[in-house]
This record gives C-alpha cells, structure tokens and sequence, in this order.
C-alpha cells in the first residue's frame, strides 16, 4: 500500500517546478510521511530533512515546518537517538505554539511526542509532567 | 471523543507506570480503552497494546491472575480475523509466561514461552 502511494509522489516529485519550494517541500514532507509509516526512519529521515532544508529558507510554511521538525524528532526517536531528538521536538513545539498557539491540538499531541523521549531517557517525572500537559491539552481541544 | 486523547491517555499512563504509580497508570489505560473502543470498535491493534499496557500495570501489583486475563484479551484481539496486528503475539506470550511464573504455575508458564 505504501510503496504505490511512494511511487507516485516520487512521480509527482519529478514533475514538480523546483523553484516552486512551497510545493517540492510539502512532497518530500509526505514522502518521509510514507518511509516512517513503512518502518523505513532512515529514508524517512533523508525525505524530512530535505523538506527542513528548503522550508528553513522560507517565510510561509511555519505549520509544514513545525511539522518537519517533529517528525525528525520521531524518526531520531526511533533510531535510539534520543537527545537530538529532544531537540527537534522541542524545536516543533515552540514553533507550534507561536503559530497555533498553546492550546492547538498539535501542541499537545507534540508535548506528549516530547514526553516520550523523556520517558525512552528515563526520566519518568519529567515525562509524566509533559503527557499530563498533553492529555490535558488534548481533551481541551477535542475532548 | 478523539483518538489523540486516547493515546495521550496511554502515554501518561506508560510513563506513570514507569515512575511506580500504578493504580494512576492503570486508570488512565482504562481511559484510553473506553475512548479507543468507541472510535475503533474492538479489534484494533491499538487497543491490543493497550490491554497488554493494563497488564503489566496489573503484573507490577502482583495480581497475576488479572494480569495474564488482560494478556489473554490482547492476544485474543491480535489472532482475531480483524486484527492486524498478528506479528506482535509472541510479546503477549511472553508475557503470559511470566505472570504464570511469577504465580508459581510452572507448566503453564512453559507453555506459554
């Protein structure tokens, strides 16, 4: 299922104007999208960090980028490494909370990505801080 | 009811277990099950997980009996026809065999491993 949805992004890649960044960047985003749901965090890595590179050099796109960014967050988490990860989500979430504000539902989901990094760290109290903020913000935002 | 609540639920509950507040842990599990079995339905690998979560929560109390019942129900959800989460049952038959251990029920226990 995944590698035909694969194949044809990488067909609309080709296709794409590279000049149009917004564009090429939400493709490679949905890539990388694709290769994590398959189990690959590597290739899904390689397709995030390419959307990163063209989303940093623009001035619109701040919801695709904070996006970006946690999702590296997940693919590092997944390969054991954990403190970059930290980074990255953290990273995502600051970038949620100015755009979307704190209390979106992808600013709490986002906290609770970060508390399971603390939790893969081994710090328990810091995780359970975090989780509680975001199963408070989720049932704020959508009950 | 949304599902980003139920898996909040769960991760909070995860990381309560791992801090040793169990009864805490075990009533957020139950929460993310009521929340994922009215969005989902009952056969969701999702939920598998979530009841073998419950499980080892009930395995920390030392109520084993309960624990290997919670372990029974996930594994019955992963080998149901719906499922599709069949390439996880050897995590539950591990853990089956280690609750029985733990009760002293020894045969059971290597059955399950």
């Amino acid at each position: 299922m995944y590698d035909s949805a694969i194949n044809y992004k990488q067909k609309m890649l080709k296709a794409a104007n590279p000049s149009d960044m917004g564009r090429v960047s939400a493709i490679e985003s949905s890539l990388g999208e694709c290769y994590f749901r398959k189990g690959d965090h590597s290739k899904a890595l390689t397709h995030f960090r390419s959307a990163l590179e063209i989303l940093t050099k623009l001035t619109s796109q701040k919801s695709l980028l904070a996006e970006v960014y946690d999702n590296i967050g997940r693919c590092l988490h997944e390969q054991g490494n954990y403190q970059e990860a930290l980074l990255y989500t953290q990273k995502s979430i600051d970038i949620t909370i100015a755009v979307n504000g704190e209390e979106s539902l992808d600013a709490a989901v986002r906290l609770g990505n970060l508390g399971v990094i603390e939790l893969s760290l081994g710090n328990f109290e810091k995780s359970v801080e975090l989780h509680r903020r975001s199963q408070q913000g989720c049932l704020k935002a959508v009950g | 009811m949304h599902l980003a609540t139920a898996t909040s639920y769960n991760n909070l509950g995860s990381s309560l277990h791992s801090l040793g507040s169990v009864e805490q842990a075990i009533s957020c599990f139950n929460s993310c099950i009521s929340i994922s079995e009215a969005v989902l339905g009952n056969y969701n690998k999702d939920i598998a997980t979530v009841y073998n979560n419950l499980g080892l929560s009930y395995h920390k109390k030392q109520q084993y009996q309960q624990a290997i019942d919670l372990y029974l129900k996930s594994l019955h959800i992963k080998q149901s026809k719906h499922s599709t989460a069949k390439n996880s049952l050897a995590t539950s038959y591990i853990n089956i065999g280690l609750s029985y251990k733990c009760q002293g029920n020894y045969d059971q226990a290597v059955q399950n491993y």
